[in-house]
């Protein structure tokens, strides 16, 4: 069975100047272990993909099934990381990551023992009791993450995680996830308008074109993911990176 | 006309250079020197305090209208000897906690809802808009009509008087919360009840302290109110009767007591949001 499907989903936004399509028959699906990547120039409605995924939105028609499951609503199936660093500022960097499991009625010391290992995995043991206000950007979406892991979803969403981040942070955070992936092999959903990011982490790309949003192209990664920062240079790279910016040079500006 | 372009693009470079005048008193939205600030605090108490002994001690007003600084002290020491003082305060502080003790147990819940609802936002929010703007001190004659002369009409009348700013203050608090936020909670798996009771009220709880601080003022303001109408004892008593005996220095002693209790109650929200909130201060 495939992990998650996205079946013919279109979104309209009725506005007062009629309804917007920001989604038409978009077409995913994604198995068990994957690193997808969605990539789109902004209008193409990639982060209404994830919030319907997430069950944030309510699809116009079309449906989404997370291991043959129709979703209905948000659910700690799909954990989600925002771009803006949606900690919550009055708990301890601790306390924030195992915020969920408190929610889901998991016992103390057992969610104590697993942010615990949650903030191991993500390098910040030593801040566990400081305050998200101490921390950098960078540090808190490190948080963000290991908060939507330490609920062990069945897949991650992540909706341009790194867009706010300058850029010497937003490569360690690259290799930082890809390594966190290794480890945890949790199913990854990311959306980004950055092409090199993109082909840097994903086995998959799918492109999304703009007004409306569907997909126009599918892309197999094959690049040795166990490699550094070199492989931006690499000419099968390189030839990927130009492809997917063919393919989002839209000839409806034109 | 590409000659005009570059002769008004010379003219910016001949154009004397202007810059913001350095400052230290005049800067905008920025702190100020601690020593400056302390000075200007002195002087902001200092400075009518002297004015009024200059005028009071020069004789050009009578004391019948402006009583001399020694003699509101006088007159306070009168006043706490006999321990009339004492009795007024203690009647008016009993009066504004528990009417505002009581708006806030109602006001805050339902702001909160009324915050995070649409639904019981437009349940509630036309009736209480008409409400608030009807001035509590109207309703004096309904109340003594209803409850007669005893505490219930007082503590009452703050009650109405706090209940609906405060209401319509912690319903705008909620709409500062990110959405983001809330959207999270809901992906790690959080219910509606969760999300209300242990993302929006932490949020906005330092909000809500400051807000209580606030209308605490209302509150204050509305003991006196009350007790000029109809009472036996406390402060709001104590002027109306030291106006009919034209004891003008007691009433100084009353607006100044009335002063400062609400100073000390102000101080004492900010301590709490302090202790309570760490996080949301600096």
């Amino acid at each position: 069975m495939t992990h998650l499907e996205v079946n013919q989903l279109s979104k309209q936004f009725k506005t007062r100047r009629g309804a917007i399509t920001a989604l038409q028959d978009v077409n995913i699906h994604i198995e068990e272990g994957e690193f997808v990547c969605v990539v789109g120039a902004s209008g193409s409605g990639k982060s209404t993909l994830l919030r319907l995924i997430a069950g944030l939105e309510v699809p116009t028609t079309g449906e989404i099934l997370v291991d043959g499951v129709r979703v209905t609503g948000p659910g700690c199936d799909r954990g989600m990381v925002f771009q803006s660093y949606t900690l919550y500022p009055w708990m301890s960097i601790a306390e924030n990551v195992e915020f969920g499991l408190k929610l889901q009625g998991v016992a103390q010391t057992k969610r104590r023992e697993q942010a615990a290992y949650y903030l191991e995995v993500v390098g910040l043991t030593g801040f566990a009791k400081a305050l998200p206000k101490e921390l950098s950007g960078g540090m808190k979406q490190r948080v963000a993450i290991a908060r939507a892991l330490a609920s062990q979803p069945k897949i991650l969403l992540m909706d341009e995680p790194f867009g706010a981040l300058d850029v010497q942070t937003k490569d360690a955070m690259q290799e930082f996830l890809l390594e966190i992936w290794r480890r945890t092999r949790t199913t990854i959903l990311m959306i980004t308008h950055d092409i090199e990011e993109a082909i840097f982490l994903s086995g998959r790309i799918y492109v999304l074109s703009s007004h409306p949003g569907t997909v126009k192209q599918e892309l197999q990664i094959d690049l040795p993911k166990d490699s550094t920062e070199q492989i931006r240079l690499h000419p099968t790279f390189l030839k990927y990176k130009d492809e997917v910016m063919r393919l989002l040079r839209t000839p409806e500006l034109v | 006309m590409s000659t005009s372009i570059e002769d008004s693009l010379n003219s910016v470079s001949i154009r004397p250079q202007k810059m913001l005048p350095p400052t230290v008193f005049w800067r905008i939205s920025e702190d100020i020197p601690q020593r400056l600030a302390w000075t200007l605090m002195c002087l902001s108490i200092s400075v009518p305090l002297v004015l009024w002994w200059i005028v009071s001690n020069s004789g050009l007003i009578p004391p019948l209208f402006l009583p001399t600084p020694l003699q509101v002290v006088n007159a306070l020491q009168k006043l706490l000897a006999s321990g009339d003082l004492q009795k007024d305060i203690t009647f008016s502080l009993f009066r504004v906690i528990s009417g505002f003790l009581l708006a806030a147990i109602i006001s805050i819940p339902l702001g909160l809802l009324m915050g995070a609802f649409a639904s019981i936002r437009a349940l509630t929010e036309p009736i209480i808009g008409i409400v608030r703007y009807m001035p509590a001190p109207a309703f004096i004659p309904l109340l003594i009509l209803y409850f007669g002369l005893d505490e219930t009409p007082k503590i009452l009348l703050i009650f109405i008087g706090t209940l609906f700013f405060n209401t319509l203050m912690v319903m705008d608090a909620v709409k500062f919360v990110p959405k983001e936020l809330l959207e999270t909670t809901y992906t790690l798996g959080g219910q509606r009840k969760q999300v209300l009771l242990q993302v929006i009220f932490p949020y906005i709880l330092p909000s809500i302290i400051d807000i209580c601080r606030v209308n605490m003022a209302a509150s204050w303001n509305l003991v006196i109110v009350s007790e000029l109408v109809a009472a036996t004892e406390g402060l709001g008593r104590r002027i109306s009767l030291a106006q009919r005996f034209l004891k003008t220095d007691e009433i100084f002693v009353g607006l100044i007591v009335i002063g400062l209790i609400g100073l000390a109650i102000d101080l004492l929200f900010r301590l709490l949001l302090r202790v309570t909130c760490k996080w949301a201060t600096n």
